[in-house]
């Protein structure tokens, strides 16, 4: 940069300039400086040898090298002196005289030259042929100031070899080198050379024994590496041309050394590695023409006085099969050494492919990647699915509601569930067509609402396949084949594909006949209650003109009774006799309407006093009671009563006992249990009177008592006429008697029922098969015991 | 012959009227109130044996009738007749000696059952 500012004029001028200069340093490295102009047409290189000597060639490729780093079309003009194969003074004085013509009218600003014989005639024609350009020299052996003695701008780069650097390299490879056999040819250089290297080994590694046969022969070389014991010894080869045979050795007869010697052989230029050196601190042609072309260059930049450099720029080289060869492990070569003939690995190789095939292998990799997501993905659905199969079949398995499943067209059952099978009362239905449960081995019956029964068609599962008819909550009555009888509450519901195709029915159902039952017993209690609170209000009203009718009744009768003399009296008074008077009386049946009116007074009251047992106050003390002797109690009543002794002929009735031996009892009021047992026994005795009993049986009521979940329970069957349907939901109403009227209140059952419900918790419950009899069970929760 | 008087309180004069004829023809001389009010009148004047006394009347009840002329009269008999069915003796009541055996509710079947009970309740007096 300082260089060119010096061509600036003026200081005004610098800021540009040094501006201008930056931008050139910039963009030195890509293409030239427009400032540096073009170098083509003020260089000459005149090499001592001729093209293709591979020294002469390198040295020209390192001037290329330098210049077209600013100048990339930079095309000098190269001489060859060919002087290894022409060494003729006097052909060089004719080339002189062709040179000198040739360039008349060229104006070189630098001469670039190569070895000594180049730089010799460059200076003897420096003014005639090349118009006093400055020179730059390179390979110049021997080197001293006086060869330029009086010359101004010429400069340049000696050849001196690292004998120093190349012996510390040797070393440092093969530490245990005791001896350096060196072998230089008898010429000036060559001489030179041993001093270089006999002073060198002198200062750095005073132990070392250094020996140089004289002017030796290769055979000589072979020998002396032999005796000398190749374990210890490196042979330093300098300049060996030709030997004392006049052979002459092109590379110095490196190959030969080193396939003819088993010493390790180390050099000093760098066209000798690869060809059989081991390696050392070497020159190279390419690093003395850059050197000579920044010296070239510095002088084109209008420099005057450059010094030589002495020291010429060197590499530490090895040859990678050579050090494998004498076992050199590569760790422990210097440090910026370089390699030749080192392998190339299969990355090194294929480098330019290298992206491809990562790219493409990524590629595949991603595509593997994403395929085994997909999978996995997919896996983890199936075990979703799995999963929610699982769920789905154990919900319907342990559903309460009974779930059945018909599909189209057969409307054949694929799934009916245990909770199915449980309330409609048969199994292994599924796979049958729903026919099965009407026309097959299965008797069933479906009420509806309406009462009616209704055909395998008519049923719901059976419309919902067949006409995808819905029904929400219906309830209907289930007659199962064993008899039993079902409420259930249904819904029914067709399955459809995603094409609105009816492929299935669905029905769900529920068992509600417990519901069924509570909700009679419900209705039944409320009835009770609500009469119980009717009748204790009532009955002090009603018992009032009750008690009058009764009495009146109960007087006229007496004052026509011929048994009380005032009667007698008064109809004298009358003027009549009383027995004129009754007899007119018993002809025109007063007396019996009187005696009517009395005994509808009679069970006018009776009703209101049953009645009133709906709400009569717990005023009496509950004491441990067993059932047992409750029900005996209740049966020996029933038996002196007077009412069904005149009646029906309770004696004819066996009681047969099944009682619990553990003799079940509970806290209760006497009265009232009692009172609950006799009412049922009266209404069987009642009942079975008017049943006509075939030969060889008799009227039986069986008395049985147990204990059953903590309750204390009690039956009172018959094997009287039993009950049908209708009547058996009545039983238990107020008023509801099936006895001929004025026999009973039908108040009964209705008091028993409140008393076991109502002031016990606990349960009345009937059973009854027409023709077969009727059995009642009396579940009492034992309270305090 | 000694013949007992009776008095009957009852605010339905029909069912009055029964009772008095009853008892008459059973030789009993009967006293009719139609309230307590009017029962302790007739006591102050006339001499009576037993009362039989309905409990709702209007004014006065019948229990505090009973403890009025029970208080008022020591040697006075009572039977409680009564429609209210739930009816309970007070302890008041049952301090002036009436027990559940002196209640009856109406209608009572057979007023012969309520004559033998004023028949004990005098005889026990009488003894």
């Amino acid at each position: 940069m300082t260089r060119t500012s010096r061509y600036m004029p003026g200081s005004a001028l610098r800021p540009l300039a040094f501006a201008f200069a930056a931008l050139c340093a910039i963009l030195a490295h890509s293409q030239a400086c427009p400032a540096a102009g073009s170098f083509s047409d003020k260089v000459l290189i005149l090499h001592s040898y001729h093209a293709g000597f591979p020294w002469t060639d390198e040295i020209q490729a390192g001037v290329f090298a330098e210049f077209r780093r600013q100048d990339s079309h930079f095309e000098p003009f190269v001489e060859y002196l060919d002087w290894k194969r022409f060494p003729d003074r006097a052909g060089l004085d004719r080339m002189a005289e062709t040179l000198q013509r040739k360039y008349a009218g060229v104006s070189f600003g630098v001469v670039i030259v190569s070895d000594n014989q180049a730089l010799e005639f460059a200076l003897k024609h420096r003014q005639s042929i090349f118009g006093g350009a400055a020179i730059s020299f390179c390979g110049i052996n021997g080197y001293s100031d006086a060869m330029v003695e009086g010359q101004d701008r010429v400069s340049g780069v000696v050849e001196d070899v690292d004998a120093a650097g190349t012996l510390r390299t040797a070393l440092a490879v093969l530490p245990g080198t005791r001896r350096v056999l060196g072998l230089v040819e008898e010429t000036e250089s060559g001489l030179a050379q041993k001093a270089d290297i006999l002073r060198a080994a002198r200062r750095e590694f005073p132990t070392l024994e250094v020996f140089f046969p004289d002017d030796p022969t290769l055979e000589d070389v072979y020998a002396a590496c032999t005796s000398s014991g190749a374990k210890d010894t490196i042979l330093l080869l300098g300049s060996f041309g030709r030997d004392r045979t006049g052979r002459i050795f092109p590379d110095f007869g490196v190959d030969l050394l080193s396939s003819g010697c088993a010493t390790p052989v180390f050099v000093m230029w760098d066209f000798l590695v690869g060809k059989g050196a081991v390696g050392g601190r070497v020159l190279s042609g390419k690093l003395q023409g850059r050197e000579a072309a920044r010296i070239a260059l510095r002088f084109l930049a209008g420099e005057h006085s450059i010094p030589v450099t002495k020291d010429p720029p060197t590499q530490i080289l090895f040859d990678h099969d050579q050090l494998r060869r004498y076992g050199i492990t590569p760790s422990l070569l210097p440090r910026g050494s370089l390699l030749v003939n080192e392998p190339v690995t299969v990355f090194q190789r294929y480098r330019d492919l290298v992206p491809a095939v990562i790219v493409s292998m990524g590629l595949m990799a991603a595509a593997i990647a994403a395929l085994s997501i997909n999978i996995l993905a997919r896996r983890r659905v199936e075990r979703e699915l799995e999963k929610t199969k699982a769920l789905l079949a154990a919900a319907i398995e342990h559903s309460p509601a009974g779930i059945m499943v018909a599909e189209a067209p057969g409307v054949v059952i694929t799934l009916a569930n245990p909770a199915a099978e449980r309330i409609l009362g048969f199994s292994g239905i599924a796979g049958h067509a729903l026919s099965y449960l009407k026309e097959g081995d299965i008797s069933w019956t479906c009420i509806l609402p309406d009462g009616t029964s209704c055909g395998s068609s008519e049923l719901a599962l059976a419309r919902a396949v067949l006409t995808g008819a819905t029904s929400d909550n219906v309830e209907m009555r289930v007659v199962r084949a064993d008899g039993q009888e079902r409420w259930i509450l249904l819904s029914s519901s067709p399955i459809r594909d995603r094409d609105e195709n009816i492929i299935a029915g669905i029905i769900v159902f529920a068992d509600v006949t417990a519901r069924k039952h509570m909700e009679d017993m419900v209705i039944q209690s409320e009835k009770m209650m609500s009469l119980g609170g009717l009748a204790a209000g009532m009955a002090h009203e009603i018992n009032n003109p009750l008690g009058i009718i009764v009495h009146c009744a109960q007087n006229a009768l007496r004052r026509i009774s011929p048994d009380l003399p005032a009667n007698q009296e008064a109809a004298g008074v009358a003027g009549t006799n009383l027995d004129a008077v009754r007899a007119y009386l018993e002809s025109r049946g007063i007396i019996t309407y009187i005696k009517d009116i009395q005994e509808a007074g009679h069970r006018a009251s009776r009703i209101v006093r049953s009645m009133l047992n709906f709400s009569r106050p717990r005023n009496t003390e509950r004491t441990s009671l067993r059932l047992d002797a409750l029900l005996d109690k209740a049966v020996e009543l029933a038996q002196s009563d007077y009412d069904i002794k005149r009646n029906y002929d309770i004696k004819k009735i066996r009681f047969e006992r099944d009682y619990d031996p553990a003799g079940p009892s509970g806290f209760f009021v006497e009265s009232e249990i009692v009172q609950v047992f006799l009412n049922i026994v009266k209404n069987a005795a009642q009942a079975m009177a008017a049943k006509t009993y075939p030969d060889g049986e008799a009227p039986v009521i069986r008395l049985s008592t147990r204990l059953e979940g903590g309750d204390a329970v009690a039956g009172i069957e018959d094997n009287g006429p039993g009950m049908d349907e209708r009547t058996r939901k009545r039983v238990m109403e107020p008023f509801f008697t099936t006895k001929q009227v004025g026999e009973g209140t039908g108040l009964g059952l209705s008091v028993s029922y409140f008393i076991v419900t109502n002031s016990y918790g606990g349960t009345l419950g009937v059973r009854s098969i027409p023709g077969q009899g009727t059995a009642f069970t009396i579940r009492l929760p034992r309270g305090r015991v | 012959m000694f013949q007992a008087s009776l008095l009957i309180v009852d605010d339905e004069a029909a069912l009055r009227a029964g009772l008095r004829d009853a008892f008459e023809d059973m030789g009993y001389r009967v006293f009719t109130a139609g309230s307590g009010e009017e029962g302790l009148d007739i006591l102050t004047r006339e001499q009576v044996d037993a009362c039989t006394v309905d409990i709702r009347l209007p004014g006065m009840s019948g229990n505090d009738f009973i403890m009025k002329a029970g208080r008022a009269y020591p040697g006075l008999r009572f039977l409680v007749y009564t429609g209210s069915w739930n009816y309970r003796l007070t302890q008041e009541l049952t301090a002036l000696g009436i027990s559940r055996e002196d209640v009856f509710s109406k209608p009572c079947d057979d007023l012969a059952l309520m004559a033998r009970a004023i028949e004990r309740l005098l005889a026990r007096d009488g003894a």
